[in-house]
């Protein structure tokens, strides 16, 4: 049975039907055509789904598309302001911590979630908070460093 | 118009003897569609009327299947399902099958499912019912090795001293064989006061790149071209598999890439498979078809890291010169195999390590078994290469009883050297010199000393290992490559390449090279997707070859683009071209730099006079010559050198290991773009660690639980340790503005190192990788060790 549902899109209300059992990155990616959040292994290992739900980095892939109803759904597409881009996609470009990019939308999201609660997060707790994000390419030192950068609203040119 | 010129109105003539671009660490090209979500993978492409289909793959790993697909058919919205009798030629040209009733590996597609939704197609896929015969197969190479065991593969040969033997039938791959033969070793070992025979061990490793394959085929709306778009690593290969299974004509398909989500070797072969079989769904419904994989079909169908065994015999005087040097490198080929008679040319040449020996004797090949398909993976055997030789020169060391430094500073490789090929090394050869320096940044010596008899529960080890790497493909392959580089009138410019953007930055780098040739600002270059109707194939993006050898080609193309600029720059400022400088897109008159022209200004006056815009260069490599019986000869046209250093801390009662620092030194001839060498290396060490410690696809009798990414671990960023980066410079000729190699230069001595640095820690040898907890455990706990020679065949008697 299909079944409406209505939550906040990046900042939008935003009104869709769903299937039981419809995921939320389904949802997003072929219903909603929202295809910067990525599916990487479908079991939430990968981090590379990763969307902030209420404050709070989830996978996609994990939470039922009916979960959001009447929720504040945050997605890639969401978080540039005025056209310009997060400190955190600024940081990550000069730290080139970006490199096949499959995993950097979750990587971002992951980041925005971990500095939207923790303005200075340490080295530790950057490690911790994108550990459920995968990335084969960068080995992460550069996007480790880009998130610290970011925190400190810091330009520092790399 | 604008004018591209416009827009930088800052912009300034550089310095002579400057580089304007190249050695910059400039941003990526791609990094903004990258970092919004925007840059486009195959499976976020979708068109109207779409069909999606799964692939059934066998599970069983050898057998004589029969499909029933009849009530796979009646399900809701299933359009059609395919197997082998409806592929026009069901095997490909490398070997493996499109679609197959014979399975000879888990991962063997035995049927095709194609359906409105991809939810109707998976749960038809669910009811294609399956059965098998089960044949008798071989999966493990001691398996396939064994005297009267089943010959999986017609092409199988036997084995005869060791080596393979073409007059026997066997499991032995005859096409993957490289011999290496230099001097006496009979005589080498006679006169060595030392000789020790070890085998190690390395297993099937996954690339893991983070977007699993996915495939997008379609008519075009104007010649009806029937149109790829792929995760393919290579521009051009989609095209030639799909022209193979369909039996089309190649101009009548066409391939453009789209971004693709990491590869490493990877996506290949397997995604050219599942081009043909969408492309066979497209032409036989019309509609645009998707396969997109799931990443339990992913794993189990794609490439992996050969497993190799190596047997090395090694022979030194008492002082520590290596006299004389005999391996076997066997590798598991899988059941299908396209790549280790060219992998095996590289592990052939890197047989023996970074050291100058006078007498080599080394037999590199591989045997089919019914487990996965090992194909190209980021080293190409140097990974598994590295660490039999370096575990052995470290117990080489502790039976001389003397440091491994030493022990090095005797044998390694020196300008004027001359390697297990016998190629006489006529360039800057720095790899004695970087050893010194990382050994000394280090403190090695003295770490390794005390680190001799430590008695608590953590306990630290140190290790250092030192590689070379033939830059390139060299003697593997055809390191051709062309490039059009296209002037507009506005004074913006095109570049077509033909190797791919795979994540590693290969477009940024070439609109830095092109730029720095041509005198045009990197903003007003556009470097275009690899698109097979646009630009003529330049061979394959694989070997670390897209900067040093690709881009020669970017190179010639922006230089020739300069030459036709400052032609018509001299006629409109009355000038000689000689007296011309164009830089940054800026050109004046040298001695008088008011008299300047715009880009615009010279390409729309080119444009109206009917003079070319644009200019199409390919490169040809000078020719390399080897002896194919005794692998002697010129393997590469230069190396690059590396010294890697671990520090670990295990926990010797648990078998934890902390890596502490790494510490990569890395000769990359010139650096272009050096923000990118350090992504390229700390990526590397990362997947290296893996390798060394963790990774491994198990795969018990033909079979793998190991699916899915919670089963197979790959490093996370919790990972991470003290990384330390030292970029190497060296004078070379040979590569673009002296450009060697990073990308598998970067990956391929971790793994040894960080497993050495374990062996040092707890004080026992480790003869396989991964070097699990579990392993190091059991070695600790003085379990027997395992006979990891049993069941293979002696070295050959060179005598």
């Amino acid at each position: 049975m299909m079944k409406e549902i209505e939550f906040t899109l990046n900042g939008t209300r935003t009104r869709t039907e769903t299937q039981p059992g419809e995921r939320l990155l389904d949802l997003l990616r072929e219903r909603l055509g929202l295809t910067g959040t990525k599916e990487g292994c479908g079991i939430g290992s990968c981090g590379a789904c990763t969307v902030i739900l209420d404050g709070k980095a989830v996978n996609a892939c994990l939470v039922p598309a009916q979960a959001v109803d009447g929720r504040e759904l945050v997605t890639i597409e969401g978080i540039m302001q005025n056209e310009s881009l997060h400190p955190i996609q600024d940081a990550l470009i000069r730290h080139h911590a970006i490199q096949c990019g499959f995993c950097t939308p979750g990587l971002v999201m992951s980041a925005k979630a971990l500095l939207d609660e923790n303005p200075d997060p340490s080295r530790g707790e950057i490690q911790r908070a994108i550990a459920g994000n995968l990335c084969r390419c960068t080995g992460y030192e550069q996007v480790i460093e880009a998130i610290q950068d970011a925190a400190k609203g810091g330009k520092t040119q790399c | 118009m604008e004018q591209a010129g416009d827009r930088m109105p800052d912009r300034k003539i550089i310095p002579d003897g400057k580089f304007q671009t190249v050695g910059k660490s400039v941003p990526r090209v791609d990094a903004f569609e990258k970092v919004t979500g925007r840059a486009k993978y195959a499976d976020d492409l979708s068109m109207p009327h779409m069909l999606h289909a799964v692939c059934v793959h066998s599970k069983v790993p050898y057998a004589s299947v029969k499909v029933n697909a009849e009530k796979a058919r009646s399900m809701p919205g299933v359009v059609l399902v395919l197997t082998e009798k409806d592929f026009p030629k069901p095997q490909s040209m490398l070997d493996f099958w499109y679609c197959t009733d014979h399975p000879k590996f888990c991962g063997d597609v035995v049927a095709v499912v194609a359906a409105e939704t991809r939810t109707q197609a998976e749960n038809a896929a669910a009811e294609v019912k399956v059965l098998s015969e089960k044949l008798s197969g071989v999966y493990t190479v001691q398996e396939a090795l064994a005297p009267d065991s089943p010959v999986i593969r017609d092409k199988g040969v036997g084995l005869y001293n060791g080596m393979p033997d073409p007059s026997g039938k066997g499991n032995v791959f005859l096409e993957s064989y490289h011999p290496l033969r230099k001097g006496n070793v009979a005589d080498g070992f006679a006169r060595s006061d030392v000789i020790l025979e070890r085998t190690y061990a390395t297993g099937f490793v996954e690339h893991a790149y983070i977007e699993p394959e996915s495939v997008l085929t379609y008519y075009d709306d104007v010649n009806q071209l029937l149109t790829i778009r792929s995760c393919s690593q290579q521009g051009h290969m989609p095209r030639e598999f799909v022209a193979d299974a369909l039996r089309l004509p190649m101009n009548r398909i066409r391939a453009v890439q789209c971004t693709v989500g990491g590869s490493f070797g990877g996506k290949f072969e397997m995604t050219g498979l599942m081009c043909a079989r969408a492309a066979l769904v497209t032409q036989k419904t019309g509609r645009p078809c998707k396969i997109t994989y799931t990443r339990e079909d992913s794993i189990l169908e794609s490439a992996k890291r050969h497993p190799f065994y190596t047997t090395i015999r090694i022979g030194a005087d008492q002082n520590g010169k290596i006299l004389a040097y005999q391996a076997r490198q066997l590798e598991n080929c899988g059941a299908y195999n396209n790549q280790a008679p060219w992998m095996n040319i590289r592990a052939m040449v890197h047989s023996a390590g970074p050291y100058e020996i006078e007498n080599v004797w080394t037999d590199t090949f591989g045997v089919f078994t019914n487990t996965l398909s090992p194909c190209a993976f980021r080293g190409y055997s140097s990974p598994q290469v590295i660490f039999g030789n370096e575990m052995i020169m470290d117990e080489l060391a502790g039976e001389l009883g003397i440091s491994v430094l030493d022990l090095k500073r005797k044998n390694l490789l020196r300008k004027g050297s001359r390697t297990a090929t016998g190629q006489e090394l006529i360039h800057e050869t720095i790899l004695a010199d970087m050893m010194e320096s990382v050994a000394a940044e280090t403190d090695y010596e003295r770490k390794e000393r005390e680190y001799r008899n430590q008695t608590g529960r953590w306990r630290k080890g140190i290790s250092l290992v030192t590689s070379y790497r033939g830059s390139a493909l060299g003697g593997e392959g055809v390191d051709s490559s062309g490039a059009m580089f296209t002037a507009l009138p506005d004074g913006s410019f095109i570049l077509n390449a033909a190797l791919m953007e795979v994540g590693q930055g290969l477009r940024t780098v070439y609109a830095q090279i092109v730029s720095e040739a041509s005198g045009i600002a990197l903003d007003d270059i556009m470097v275009e997707a690899v698109d097979t109707h646009h630009i003529p194939d330049s061979g394959l993006t694989v070997a670390s070859r897209g900067t040093a050898q690709g881009g020669q080609s970017v190179k010639m193309a922006g230089e020739k683009m300069k030459e036709m600029l400052l032609e018509s720059a001299a006629e409109l400022l009355h000038a000689k071209p000689e007296e011309l400088i164009l830089e940054n897109s800026i050109c004046c008159v040298a001695k008088e730099p008011e008299r300047r022209i715009t880009m615009a200004e010279i390409c729309t006056y080119r444009k109206y006079a009917g003079l070319p815009l644009a200019t199409y260069q390919w490169y040809i490599p000078r020719p390399l010559v080897n002896d194919e019986k005794t692998g002697q000869g010129e393997a590469f046209t230069t190396y690059a050198y590396g010294v890697t250093v671990a520090e670990v801390l295990v926990n010797t009662g648990t078998g934890e290991v902390k890596i502490e620092r790494v510490t990569a030194a890395h000769d990359v001839g010139k650096a272009i773009n050096p923000g990118l060498i350090k992504g390229q290396i700390y990526g590397g060490i990362m997947m290296g660690i893996g390798f060394g410690l963790w990774e491994e696809v198990r795969v018990p009798g033909g079979k793998t639980e190991d699916t899915n990414l919670d089963a197979y671990h790959i490093a996370t960023a919790r990972d991470v340790p003290d990384i330390r980066i030292r970029i190497f410079e060296s004078r070379d000729p040979e590569g673009t503005y002296g450009a060697k190699c990073i990308a598998e230069a970067a990956t391929e001595m971790t793994g040894t190192a960080v497993a050495l640095a374990v062996q040092h820690a707890i004080g026992k040898t480790v003869r396989r990788l991964p070097l699990t907890m579990e392993r190091i455990v059991c070695a600790l706990d003085g379990d027997a060790e395992e006979n990891i020679a049993g069941g293979l065949p002696p070295l050959p008697d060179v005598r």
